[in-house]
């Protein structure tokens, strides 16, 4: 339950949203809602939290196709819609990790990406996959809201980097990547419904080089092309230098930072022997 | 665009039937349900998408009630545990003794029905990642497990014996 006494707004087009958040202190996009709802519980949302704009009926949010040469997936669409979809099998894999199904049955696309929580493991395979994202951000002053397709990972450091009010409309995914040999695996403390301890993904691209990002060793999502190239060049003798880059990892009461880095060896060990 | 503020009336199709309360825009389904409909079937855990006490079927679909604000729901078939009268998953719950407590069983009940709907041949794997949803504070996922494969047989009609 939101404790605040707040705006629910349901546009219609994503002109409507962006407008809507220009007119509302306080206001966020909501989709699936499962950050939203949980952390206004917690009140760690509900102090500044006064209108809410549902994104489900803007129909290019929740757009599953084909265009031209790659296929588009809406920011509103729930994580089960699109492993129904079966349209990328390393998202697939990594979506199907997060939450249980129920949670994925609304948890968004969109969401997951620009939430707070640190893991927002779907964008992986997006990064991978070098797929674009399109917004639509309210315009200074009286100007009309600029709509604009960038490169993922050009506006994706440690965070999606977007202006206030940006409403994120749709990723655009490469039609060729799906076709790329991936590796997916996950370590959880206990249960399989859990966050990650860590994450991690990989594909042997078209020019035969391997791509890797990993969330949950750090508090954000990581991929560099750095760590790329060492691993494509040198394989498995390449762990120290790709663990160097790697910085710091987490170290809290569910993993130590030296297991966790235990863990990426292991993992990206296995994930070069699927990939080879 | 719709736009609710303050306390607005929702009509939401309930278990079939066309259910009408006065709701912030801030309220969640699961509280509306039990504080406003009447319809404590839906249980209140944690309260934060882990437990799957609260589950209920939107369209048919499985979800946690805690997680959904009501007035997202109002063109969307809600069904409760009190919306199942007799279903097989019901009966093979109580016949295997698929509960002890009973708080997380409504919610077990309707993620199992809406589990056979979808996957209705036997599935491993969709056994295990469905059923993964809700939690059970007794730990009695045994009797969950055979209710679970009874409802199954009960769903399947049994073989013809073989002649000759």
């Amino acid at each position: 339950m939101i404790a605040a006494d707040i705006v629910y707004l349901r546009p219609e087009t994503a002109e409507e949203a962006v407008a809507a958040w220009t007119r509302h202190d306080g206001a966020r996009y909501l989709a699936g809602g499962t950050e939203i709802t949980t952390a206004a519980r917690l009140g760690a949302a509900a102090h500044d939290l006064r209108a809410v704009i549902d994104i489900k009926r803007i129909p290019e949010a929740s757009i599953h196709e084909i265009c031209g040469d790659c296929f588009r997936l809406g920011a509103a669409l729930n994580l089960s819609d699109i492993i129904d979809g079966e349209a990328f099998p390393l998202l697939n894999a990594v979506l199907r990790g997060i939450a249980d199904h129920t949670v994925r049955n609304r948890l968004s696309l969109g969401g997951n990406i620009a939430g707070l929580l640190p893991y927002r493991e779907a964008v992986l395979p997006l990064l991978l996959a070098d797929a674009s994202v399109l917004t639509l951000a309210p315009g200074k002053g009286e100007a009309p809201p600029v709509r604009s397709e960038r490169r993922l990972r050009d506006v994706f450091d440690k965070r999606l980097l977007l202006a206030p009010g940006e409403l994120v409309l749709s990723f655009c995914i490469p039609l060729d990547a799906p076709e790329w040999p991936w590796s997916h695996r996950r370590k959880t403390r206990t249960s399989a419904v859990d966050y990650p301890l860590v994450t991690t993904a990989a594909v042997r691209d078209a020019d035969h080089r391997i791509r890797f990002a990993l969330a949950g060793a750090h508090p954000f999502p990581f991929r560099s092309d750095a760590v790329d190239a060492a691993l494509s060049e040198q394989g498995p003798d390449a762990l120290p230098a790709v663990l160097e880059t790697l910085g710091p990892l987490r170290d809290d009461s569910r993993a130590s930072a030296d297991y966790r880095a235990h863990l990426l060896r292991t993992m990206i060990r296995a994930a070069l022997e699927e990939l080879a | 665009m719709k736009t609710l503020a303050g306390t607005v009336e929702l009509i939401l199709l309930v278990n079939g039937e066309e259910r009408r309360a006065v709701v912030r825009p801030g309220d969640t389904l699961l509280r509306v349900l039990r504080e406003k409909l009447g319809l404590t079937g839906a249980k209140c855990g944690c309260e934060n998408g882990d437990c799957g006490a609260c589950t209920v079927l939107l369209d048919g679909r499985p979800v946690k009630s805690c997680m959904v604000l009501a007035v997202e729901c109002d063109d969307l078939a809600v069904t409760t545990i009190e919306g199942l009268r007799d279903h097989p998953v019901q009966q093979a719950f109580a016949e295997e003794n698929g509960f002890q407590c009973g708080f997380c069983t409504p919610g077990q009940i309707l993620n199992a029905a809406a589990l056979l709907e979808s996957h209705p041949d036997p599935d491993d794997d969709a056994d295990r990642e469905w059923m993964q949803a809700n939690l059970c504070r007794c730990t009695g996922y045994e009797g969950i497990r055979n209710a679970l494969a009874n409802a199954r047989r009960r769903q399947k009609p049994p073989r013809p014996p073989r002649q000759g």
